[in-house]
């Protein structure tokens, strides 16, 4: 019987899981496993919810009103609801200190893409530049995950920045504003791909229009940040659902991973696990081990073992993270519009900003404002809370948010690495970032082109409102174990196969060698289908 | 100095036109007393903030706009900040966000301006009233 312990039940874990299920491997899954509750009310819409539910206000505030936004918190405008705090409950042992750097991590079943916004965007070949891998490695298994999570997009200006080798499906019905935008970019086309170089489509989403398998296409009730209560938005614990039912996987829920030991051939031989219920030590043997749990649970169980293993702590180089800029703006013409209750919440457009090399394109996601916390974005207008509710009001249809997506490569400087822990059980970790030297000049660069290309929608950008986000932020973490041609103490090969212990695979983005400007978790899922599909 | 439900009843008419439901009363009070989002009791500038938004009207008004310029992070507007967010996600308020029917672009756009002014009006009120005083409190 060939074993193999997978750590984690994200992204990046489950596909691989369900991968090496199908090469005929016996998969184990660690987890600590926080789940959510199911969603209230599954027929209602957003709006609907605040009539109907016996407490609105526990629901979408917290009971300790924890998701009231605060002019002293510092919050974003579309924070977490209550219900999704769960995914971020961190176990007290996992310490962390942090220098430049604000990671997210998550403990939850299907693990931070529990709460992601859907964006799966597929990598060209020069995106891939630095890889010992191409596009042709990868092209397989971008289609085989589409196939399973359903992706929705359009073939239009934007495809060939994400080829995606006719697996989309058909989006989600658009919004009024939505439709606007991209009507005023159609007449502007010529300008806007000339001038500005840039091109503006349909998002690629991993979102659902019509009914596939048990999950049912999106009913636009709103939801999408609180849960889609249809499941039409993909997470990866529907997947992990499915792996459930299969004969040969095995989840182990309520499990905090530690390390691994190492026999003299320098071979894993188990993973050495704390049991949460029972506070005990225990071992789970296999022939093969993947770390998929994300880049800094995976750094930091690669690292404890390490440690126990050679005596010595390295600093693992190369951290990398997506800098985001949130930009607000303004559509003229979609002023005084009535608001339609019934719609998708996150994004439904792109737009793809080309630079003079791979390294300066931007990629943004464009959400046009619908469904959200609303007194986060009123209390920002510049006049009293009155006159300010009023004037969104006014304006509610003609907002929306640019996320802009830069670029990231890795550097010596910024790194993880491990400090004694607390606990005398695993070693709290150390995460320092330093950005780009020249990155005040890239940001700049970015929002001054978006803002030319927002000009020619017919938007305005409100001065003194656009949000530079924290690393972090974007949970793109990734290359502190990277994949590499030559054989090196920490990395990987082409098959994100640990250099250092044979039987040890690293399956998140940890092994990733650059990070372009697209959103991760899509390339995560097909990475791990690949490692499963051609190394097990 | 009025108590938390009268104050929440002030600052949610003042924002919606309505009256809250007992229910919001009890949510503005737990705000206050069990989850601790925010002191039951004031003290200083925030204070004498609150003290003069209490007496309602064009008072409160003056002293929303003065506090969004001089005093963003003041007691009185984060209190506001919670009656609005219990207007946003209550039967009784929900519908104070959403525009039913269309208004044109050009009906929104005086509406606009005179939300300007309006603004602009309170605030210089707000400036005449309150810099003194709360200049005077912050000195002593």
């Amino acid at each position: 019987m060939k074993t193999v312990v997978v750590v984690g039940s994200g992204a990046s874990g489950v596909h691989f899981s369900l991968a090496a299920l199908e090469k005929g491997w016996t998969v184990t899954m660690v987890d600590l496993g926080r789940r959510g509750h199911e969603p209230v009310l599954p027929d209602m819409g957003f709006e609907d919810l605040k009539t109907q539910l016996d407490d609105p206000v526990s629901y979408f505030l917290g009971r300790n009103f924890d998701s009231v936004l605060l002019p002293s918190s510092k919050g974003e405008y579309y924070g977490f609801p209550p219900n999704k705090k769960y995914v971020f409950d961190i176990p007290d042992r996992e310490q962390i200190e942090v220098s430049g750097f604000e990671p997210l991590r998550s403990y939850a079943e299907g693990g931070l893409a529990e709460t992601w916004t859907g964006g799966s965007y597929s990598l060209r070949d020069s995106d891939l530049t630095g890889f010992p891998i191409s596009r042709e490695d990868l092209a397989p298994h971008f289609a085989g995950v589409a196939n399973e999570i359903g992706i929705a997009g359009e073939y239009d200006d934007t495809s060939r920045f994400f080829p995606s080798d006719h697996y989309l499906r058909k989006p989600v019905e658009i919004d009024a504003h939505g439709n606007y935008l991209l009507k005023r970019y159609k007449k502007a086309r010529r300008r806007i791909n000339k001038l500005d170089r840039a091109v503006i489509g349909r998002s690629h989403t991993a979102v659902l229009s019509s009914d596939h398998e048990d999950r049912k296409g999106c009913t636009l009730s709103g939801r999408c940040l609180w849960g889609c209560p249809v499941k039409a938005l993909y997470t990866p614990s529907i997947t992990l659902s499915k792996l459930k039912k299969h004969e040969r996987f095995t989840y182990l829920d309520g499990m905090l991973a530690n390390w691994l030991e190492i026999d003299n051939d320098g071979k894993a031989v188990a993973l050495d696990v704390t049991n949460v219920v029972t506070g005990g030590k225990e071992r789970i043997e296999a022939q093969r081990f993947v770390l998929a749990g994300g880049t800094l649970s995976s750094s930091r169980i690669f690292l404890d073992t390490w440690r126990l293993w050679k005596g010595e702590s390295p600093r693992l180089g190369g951290l990398m993270d997506n800098r985001q800029i949130i930009m607000p703006f303004v559509t003229l013409a979609m002023l005084g519009k009535r608001c339609e209750t019934r719609n998708y919440q996150y994004h439904q457009l792109m737009m793809v900003l080309e630079g003079k090399s791979e390294e300066e394109m931007i990629h943004c996601q464009v959400t046009t404002l619908k469904s959200a916390q609303y007194h986060a974005i009123i209390q920002s207008a510049p006049m009293d809370l009155l006159g300010a509710m009023k004037l969104f009001r006014l304006t509610r249809t003609s907002l929306g948010l640019v996320n802009i997506n830069l670029h990231d490569t890795p550097r010596d400087d910024s790194y993880v690495t491990i400090k004694p822990g607390n606990s005398g059980e695993v070693s709290k970790l150390s995460v320092v970032y330093v950005p780009e030297e020249n990155e005040a000049e890239k940001i700049r660069i970015a929002k001054r082109r978006v803002k030319s290309v927002l000009r020619r929608l017919g938007c305005i950008v409100p001065p003194g409102m656009t949000r530079l986000r924290p690393m972090g932020a974007s949970v793109h973490y990734a290359g502190t174990l990277p994949m590499s041609a030559d054989r090196r103490p920490l990395a990987v090969d082409k098959e994100c196969r640990s250099y250092d212990i044979e039987n040890l695979f690293i399956a998140d983005g940890s092994t990733f060698c650059r990070l372009p400007a697209k959103n991760l978790t899509f390339t995560l899922m097909a990475n791990a289908r690949r490692i499963g599909m051609t190394a097990f | 100095m009025i108590g938390l439900g009268e104050e929440c009843a002030l600052f949610f008419g003042y924002l919606t036109k309505k009256e809250p439901a007992e229910y919001i009363l009890e949510a503005y009070r737990r705000a206050h007393r069990d989850a601790g989002l925010l002191p039951a009791e004031a003290s200083g500038p925030d204070a004498a903030l609150l003290n003069f938004a209490s007496h309602g009207g064009w008072r409160l008004a003056a002293a929303d706009a003065y506090a969004r310029i001089f005093f963003p992070a003041s007691l009185l507007r984060k209190k506001l900040i919670l009656a609005l967010a219990l207007a946003e996600n209550t039967p009784q308020g929900s519908d104070r966000f959403n525009l039913e029917t269309d208004k044109g672009f050009f009906r929104s756009i005086v509406e606009l301006s005179f939300l300007s002014f309006r603004f602009l009006t309170f605030l210089t009120i707000g400036v005449l009233f309150l810099y003194p005083r709360l200049n005077f409190r912050t000195r002593l």
